[in-house]
Parts: C-alpha cells; structure tokens; sequence
C-alpha cells in the first residue's frame, strides 16, 4: 500500500513538474513580477548593477537578502525563472523522445510535426541561454576599470596577466551631422598581452574586443580630448560565452524555422 | 537642425492625425477601404522622419526612435494587407490605427534634445536589434489587433490567425540574438543595456510566450481572445514609456 502511495505521490509531482498548466503559471507569474518590477526598479539601479561584479552567488547571499524588501520582485523573477526552467526540461524532454520516435508516423498536416520539433528546439535554445548565463555569472572571473596609458606594463595578479598599451589612436566622427564633426567617438589601441603560456600583440577599438586565451579585453572608456591619451579596460574571462552562443543561434534558428512552417501548415489548412 | 526637427515634429501631427482619422472611419463602418488607406498615409508622413534619421545617423543605429519604429511597421502591415489584396477587417483597423496614433502623439511629445552618433551602435548587431524588436513590437500589436476583433466579433472566420504571432515571436528572437551577440557579455562591446528597456523587453517576451502557450492548452477562445488582446496594451505601455532609448550617449 505505501509503495502504491509513494508511486502515485511521485507520478503527481512527476505530471506537476512536466505539465503546460503549470508553465502557463509560471510565464503568468514571471510576467506579474517583472511588472511589478517595471515600476518598481528606479532608485535601485545600484543594487541590481552590484550582479555583475559580485557573481549571482555573492549577490544573492550578501545582498539581495538582506535587502529583499526592496529586491523581491527579481528575487521572485529568479525563483519562477528557475522552476520554469525545470519544467521546460522535463516538459520538452519528455515530449521531443515521444515525437522523434513518433515523428514518421503521427497524423495530421505534413508541416505539423516539424512545426512541433521547433517549438522543442525554442524551448531548448531557451535552456541553454540560461545554462549559459547561470554559468556566466557563477564562474566568470574579471577584472573592471584598468586604466593604461602608454608604454606602461600593467600586471593583472588575479588574472595571472599583464598588459602594455603600446599605441593608441583616436578615430573623429566623420558623419553627415556638422555639429558633431571632429569629435572624438571612437580609439584604436594596440595592446600587447602575456600571460604564462604566451604573449601577443593584437588591436581592439570600442566595438572590438581583444581575445587572448579565453580572456575578453574590453574598451570601456577611452579619453576624449587631445593629450595624455589612456583607455580604461574591462578583462574578462567568461565560460558561460560557449554555451550561450549556440544556444541563443538555436533559439533564433528554431524560431525562423517555426515561422515558415506555421505559414507552410496555414496554406496547407487554407488549401485543405 | 531645429529647423529639420520642427519638419519632422510637422509630418508627425500629421501623421497622427491621419491614423486618428483610421480609427474614426473604421470604427463607424462596416468595412471601407479608406482606413487602410488612411493608415498607410499615416505610415507614409511618419516614415519620412524616421527614414531621414536613419540616413542621417547613419552606420550608427538610432535607439531612442523606438515609438516611431514600432508605430511605422505597425501602420505599414495593414497597407501590406491591402496589397497583397486581402481585405482587412475594420476593427483591426481599429485597434492598430488607436496604437499608431497614441505612439505617434508619444513621438511628437517626446523630448527632442539631440543626441550625439553613438559609436556602440555602429554595428549591424544594432541595426537588427533596433529593428528586429520594433517589428516584434509592431507583429505583436497586430495579433492584438486580430484578437480583439474576434473578441468583438466572434462569427468573423479568418484563416492563419497565428501568423502576426509567430511573426513576432521570430523576430524577437532574432533581435534577442543580435542583443545578446552585441552586448558586454559577448562580442565585448562595452554596452550595459537600460534596465528600463531590459525589463520592458523581458516584459512583452514573457507576456506572449504565456498568451501563446495559454493558446496552445486553453480551450476557451474567449479567454485567449482577452488575453492576446491584453498583450496589445502591454507592448503599448512598454513602447510608449521606454521609448527613451537604451541608453544616453556618454
């Protein structure tokens, strides 16, 4: 009898976790708390930019905690994101098996269970970017504002890194408005990075980054006038990078792929 | 510079009142072709700021026009209706000529300081953002649009309803891929997104990813119809109050 019990207790929970009703809940909650969020963020901007020099760990315990008053709503964004995950995996596993086993013989339009197979590989793309992102900011390591000028060797000691600005030019607006014409928009910096296993002389500019070894060497300010020429530079070194770029392809991929079936399956049912 | 602002600021009380004027001719008739056409004027005077900008912007991506983006594409999908041939229904027009005209009095109230060329933005991954999510936006309103019409009259019969959906569910994922590969987390742009933007844009994702699933579950029309109809006036909140632009211009 208690075994009975047990496997029919563990079949709810099973169902619980893997049914649409209860993603349904979770988008629907997701939603409430991001509105509430929505009116609610201005004044904490601090709080929630603190996540990406702490690490979600960090931020979670020695902040958001303490300050859950005023950080609830993406407390409660994270929860519900969190346990819908869960139920995206369990829902999309249990379902993608069944249809690739099915796939040949279920009935229906031609498109439809195509059209099925990239809804999965949505909600697939979906984890993934999260798996991604989780990993991003658990075990990312990075350094924030190095300032370089010229001809300076700057050790990074946690990084295990040094870096030397070896030139650096200023690149002037040349567009259509006149206003803006000769002023400084963009730099050019030529760097030269060493780590343990190696040393390298690479460019990066604002919009292009410089990747050394897994590291990421970011531009994030540069100065604006004539003179002393410097850059402030982020360094990075983000595991979370490999996982979300094929899962956000995947998601963008699968979601053009829906769109031409679920065209292809209405001229089909149009024509039917 | 003023004086091609207060051109602009011209062509859109134009424009606005042309999409007024849809949403009065649709409302009061059965079907008449003069609200699409109406609307597709109204897109045509709001096209012209928002077409002159760009090239004037240009390879920067102009990200504090969002309103105005959203409200062209929106304007332009019934007049694409029209020349496709398929006939359109009044309500539609409706809907979608009230949220063009709305978006459009937002765009003429919309402070018109200048803003400097940003050189985060001279990047293709902008350009499809920007607009990726203000035709997410637009396909969005759309579906709204055809939902709230059902929901008013429930014996119209129109074949491939989901398709503004799907459309805006592509292209938001689409301009979701181009934010994530341009942003500080990837290619290393040093870009923080607004978080007034962020959470709006996570706002409309969330908000029809559960109209769709509700859709998919749900057996009740009606609620689906409200629902879907809601998520109109969701993408209109976030278009009309984040449409500050992502981020100010250092």
């Amino acid at each position: 009898m208690e075994a009975v019990l047990k496997s029919v207790t563990s079949q709810n929970i099973w169902r619980l976790c893997s049914s649409i009703t209860t993603g349904i809940f979770l988008l629907f909650g997701i939603f409430l708390f991001l509105l509430a969020g929505y009116f609610l963020w201005q004044g904490n901007e601090e709080l929630l930019v603190k996540i990406n020099d702490l690490g979600l760990k960090k931020w979670l315990f020695m902040l958001a905690i303490n300050r859950w008053q005023t950080l609830w709503w993406f407390l409660g964004f994270l929860l519900f994101l969190f346990l819908l995950v869960i139920n995206t995996v369990l829902c999309t596993g249990h379902r993608l098996f069944r249809l690739i086993r099915l796939i040949h013989s279920l009935p229906g339009f031609y498109n439809a269970p195509y059209l099925r197979l990239c809804i999965h590989g949505m909600h697939l793309g979906f984890i993934v970017v999260l798996a991604g992102y989780t990993a991003s900011y658990t075990l990312s390591q990075g350094t924030a504002g190095v300032v370089l000028v010229p001809g300076k060797d700057i050790p990074i000691r946690e990084q295990g890194l040094s870096i030397k600005l070896l030139r650096v030019r200023n690149i002037l607006y040349q567009g259509r408005i006149k206003p803006f014409r000769g002023n400084i928009i963009d730099v050019k910096a030529l760097l030269a990075v060493k780590d343990q296993t190696g040393r390298a002389i690479r460019s990066c500019s604002f919009n292009h980054a410089l990747l050394f070894n897994g590291f990421i060497i970011t531009i994030k300010n540069f100065s604006k006038i004539t003179g002393r020429p410097w850059i402030m530079v982020d360094i990075r070194r983000d595991p979370g990078l490999y996982i979300y770029i094929p899962g956000i392809l995947l998601l963008a991929f699968s979601g053009i792929l829906f769109l031409i079936f679920k065209v292809s399956s209405c001229r089909e049912a149009a024509f039917l | 510079m003023d004086h091609l602002l207060s051109i602009h600021s011209m062509f859109l009380q134009l424009s606005a009142i042309l999409s007024a004027g849809s949403a009065a001719v649709s409302i009061r008739s059965k079907f008449s072709w003069c609200g699409p056409l109406l609307l597709a004027g109204s897109s045509f005077w709001a096209g012209i700021p928002l077409f002159t900008r760009t090239c004037l912007y240009l390879p920067f991506a102009i990200m504090h026009m969002g309103g105005l983006q959203t409200a062209v594409l929106a304007g332009l999908l019934p007049a694409s209706f029209l020349i496709m041939g398929k006939r359109p229904l009044n309500y539609q027009i409706f809907f979608i000529s009230l949220c063009v005209c709305i978006l459009e009095l937002e765009a003429i109230f919309f402070p018109t300081d200048y803003y400097l060329p940003n050189i985060m933005t001279a990047s293709s991954w902008a350009h499809i953002f920007s607009w990726g999510y203000a035709a997410a936006r637009a396909f969005f309103m759309a579906a709204a649009a055809l939902a709230a019409a059902r929901l008013c009259c429930p014996d119209n019969n129109n074949k491939g309803t989901d398709i503004p959906t799907a459309l805006g569910l592509a292209s938001m994922c689409i301009s979701m891929a181009a934010g994530l590969l341009w942003s500080v987390k990837c290619l290393g742009v040093a870009l923080d997104f607004h978080q007034d933007e962020t959470i709006g844009f996570m706002l409309i994702w969330f908000y029809w990813l559960f109209t769709c699933h509700y859709g998919l579950a749900s057996r009740s029309d009606r609620g689906y119809q409200a629902i879907a109809s809601g998520g109109g006036i969701v993408v209109l909140m976030v278009t009309a109050l984040s449409s500050m632009g992502i981020w100010r211009p250092f």
